[in-house]
């Protein structure tokens, strides 16, 4: 009689446990601004940016949100994940960022010298680590990266926006 | 209640019993069998297609690559015209992507070049495909993944185009299969309908199996409990030749011995209580007479109050010897030493010489020396007294008898014969036994209890020797008593 309370006991013990497990494993819900990282190396399928919440103050419109120098300082200073990696050179500064005046939603961001060292998809993942993060803002439609003064010109195309960015094959997943 | 509490005690719980037990073994084998006849086949043909399709897939990105990189620089035009030349192979996706991951072809979405219908320009649409497959491609790495999911299966797999040794973009390849992913579900539910079918059989065979097991459990555990109730005559047919026809053959001769030794016991409790109550019914009368004759003189008083007394003696004589038979039954041997036999014959010879002197009987002792066996000297000195007594009791007078004692090979023999009334030939297997008698009425009037003859033989089998009784030519009897001989080590003290 006894060994069945103890079989029952450790039963629910057992689910007690598988459920406290699944409560664990669930990601915790990403809401309000997220940066954008490159994903770790290790995985062959899925976005190669990953993302991360943004834990940093909110000094922007009324408070409720980030100033884009605050996005991108916190990109700049690399992800908390061991998931994740920085798409960055080590050694990058932001000098400013700043929107066109002429260009609604149009936000140029200044970065050292050093971002120029980034060349083809090495650029291309920084560059749409910037662009998705920055886009979340409510007035950055679309975003162009200079480095030490001078836009890159062997990108296919300086303004960028989140649209061009596929993370996913929606055939695939 | 006794009879309810012991039927409820008796009574195994239904999961506890053997045959539940059996039938959940072999239910337990057969899961474990079909969790992996539902698990390895599957996995195996899995990682089967897995294999043919990275291989294949492999093998198209390569195909295409190698198109691709006779142009050296790659262009949207330049990559769509070569790609609208090549077969597309089934592929559900093909996209082609310059070093920064701007796809340049897209066979979802591109059919010639760039240009509306309307004949002017439009606007370039930049699209980045931030895959891992192509950055890992883009890096110089040949990538391919492949899952099954939802009854297809999706592989993917990216090559880089390689021109002198520069990456010059790379292509990623997409293949969704269903009719692969049907043959794998459609392989499962066979397998599925196979196994419960297997599990509805295993059901019922394990339930048959285990129950024509136990079945034949549950007869030797009736049987036992019959037995145990008293009914000692009740026997099990054996069915079959395994360990368990064995067991009910053993428990039929069990059973056999059982009932012999009940039978000898109730025999035995049967005899004592007769012996003991023929004399006790003579002194009741003797009493009787005494007491009832108030006339009677004197000597007649003293003649029926000495029978009183004789009668008291054989009494004590019965229960003594019943005493030692117990003895004999329960208790352990004593610890035995080298015993000179023929010095324990003569030792009784000469305690029993006046009484055969008394009788008119003359003892011959012929004793041979290093006689020695194993024995304890009480135990020993009790068989040559009672064989010796026996011998001058059922004797005449003016007979002898014979004792002697000799080696012969390993054994030491006591031979005690004598001139006396003898033992029908169809008696000799029966002196042995408990309270029989040859002749009742010269035993009483010998003072013999009928026992003296079954201590000897309990006593002389306790020490590992045997006895036997024949006739003797002309006349009287032999008794034989064999143990085996004792041989002394080199430096052992003899007695």
């Amino acid at each position: 009689m006894k060994m069945r309370w103890m079989v029952l006991l450790l039963a629910l013990c057992a689910l007690a446990a598988g459920i406290a497990g699944c409560r664990g494993e669930k990601p915790e819900e990403q809401a309000g601004y997220v940066l954008y990282f490159a994903a770790g190396s290790g995985e062959n399928h899925g976005p190669a940016l990953g993302t991360e919440a943004y834990t940093g103050p909110l000094s922007g419109a009324g408070g409720a949100e980030p100033t884009p120098s605050e996005l991108v300082q916190a990109l700049l200073a690399g992800p908390a994940s061991e998931d994740l990696r920085s798409p960055f050179p080590k050694g990058i500064t932001l000098h400013r960022c700043e929107f066109d005046p002429d260009q609604p939603g149009h936000l140029k961001v200044h970065l050292s010298e050093r971002y120029g060292e980034l060349t083809d998809i090495s650029l291309t993942l920084a560059d749409y680590a910037i662009v998705l993060t920055l886009t979340q803002l409510e007035n950055v439609e679309s975003v162009e990266i200079i480095s030490g003064g001078y836009a890159a010109n062997y990108r296919s195309h300086q303004i960028m926006t989140a649209a061009e960015a596929m993370l996913t094959d929606a055939l695939a997943d | 209640m006794n009879g309810t509490g012991e039927e409820k005690r008796k009574k195994v719980p239904f999961f506890s019993t053997l045959q539940m037990k059996y039938a959940m073994s072999y239910l337990v084998i057969f899961a474990v069998v079909l969790v992996l006849l539902n698990t390895y086949p599957v996995l195996a043909s899995q990682e089967l297609l897995f294999t043919s399709k990275r291989d294949s897939l492999k093998s198209q990105a390569a195909v295409m690559a190698s198109a691709l990189m006779e142009l050296e620089s790659l262009s949207a035009d330049q990559v769509v015209r070569v790609m609208n030349m090549l077969d597309n192979m089934g592929l559900t996706r093909i996209l082609v992507t310059d070093p920064a991951g701007l796809v340049l072809y897209d066979s979802t979405r591109d059919s010639g070049g760039e240009e509306d219908p309307g004949g002017e320009e439009t606007e370039p649409e930049y699209r980045y495909a931030l895959y891992q497959e192509v950055v890992s491609a883009l890096r110089g790495n040949d990538v391919f993944y492949s899952r099954y999911s939802d009854k297809v299966f999706t592989s993917t797999a990216a090559c880089p185009i390689i021109y002198r040794g520069m990456v010059i973009g790379a292509i990623y390849i997409l293949e969704v299969d269903s009719a692969q992913g049907a043959l794998l579900l459609s392989l499962q539910q066979n397998l599925r309908n196979i196994s419960l079918v297997i599990a509805v059989v295993t059901l019922l065979m394990s339930a048959l199996f285990s129950k024509m097991l136990t079945a034949r459990m549950a007869a030797l555990l009736r049987a036992i409990r019959i037995v145990g109730e008293g009914e000692y005559g009740h026997r099990l047919q054996p069915a079959g030749r395994d360990e368990l026809a064995q067991l009910a053959e053993e428990f039929n001769q069990l059973t056999d011995r059982l009932q012999v030794t009940e039978e000898v016991r109730r025999r035995f409790v049967s005899d004592a209580s007769h012996e003991l109550k023929t004399p006790l019914a003579s002194i009741q009368l003797l009493s009787d007479s005494i007491l009832q004759n108030e006339q009677m003189d004197q000597e007649t008083v003293r003649d029926f109050v000495s029978d009183i007394g004789e009668e008291a003696k054989r009494l004590t004589r019965i229960t003594e010897h019943l005493l030692a038979l117990t003895r004999l039954d329960s208790l352990p041997a004593e610890k035995t030493e080298p015993v000179d036999v023929s010095a324990v014959a003569e030792r009784a010879v000469n305690m029993l010489t006046p009484v055969a002197d008394t009788a008119g009987v003359t003892i011959r002792a012929e004793t041979k020396p290093g006689c020695l066996i194993r024995c304890t000297n009480d135990d020993l000195y009790q068989i040559c007294f009672n064989l010796i007594e026996n011998a001058i009791k059922y004797n005449f007078a003016g007979g002898y008898v014979y004792v002697s004692t000799h080696k012969d090979g390993d054994q030491i023999l006591i031979e005690v014969a004598d001139t006396g009334i003898g033992i029908p030939e169809e008696e000799l297997t029966k002196v042995f036994n408990r309270f029989y008698r040859v002749d009742k009425a010269r035993s009483r009037a010998a003072g013999g209890t009928g026992l003296g003859l079954s201590i000897v033989r309990d006593t002389v089998r306790r020490h590992g020797g045997w006895v036997t009784a024949r006739r003797r030519n002309p006349e009287g009897s032999v008794f034989t008593v064999g143990f085996p001989r004792y041989v002394p080590g080199p430096e052992e003290e003899l007695p």
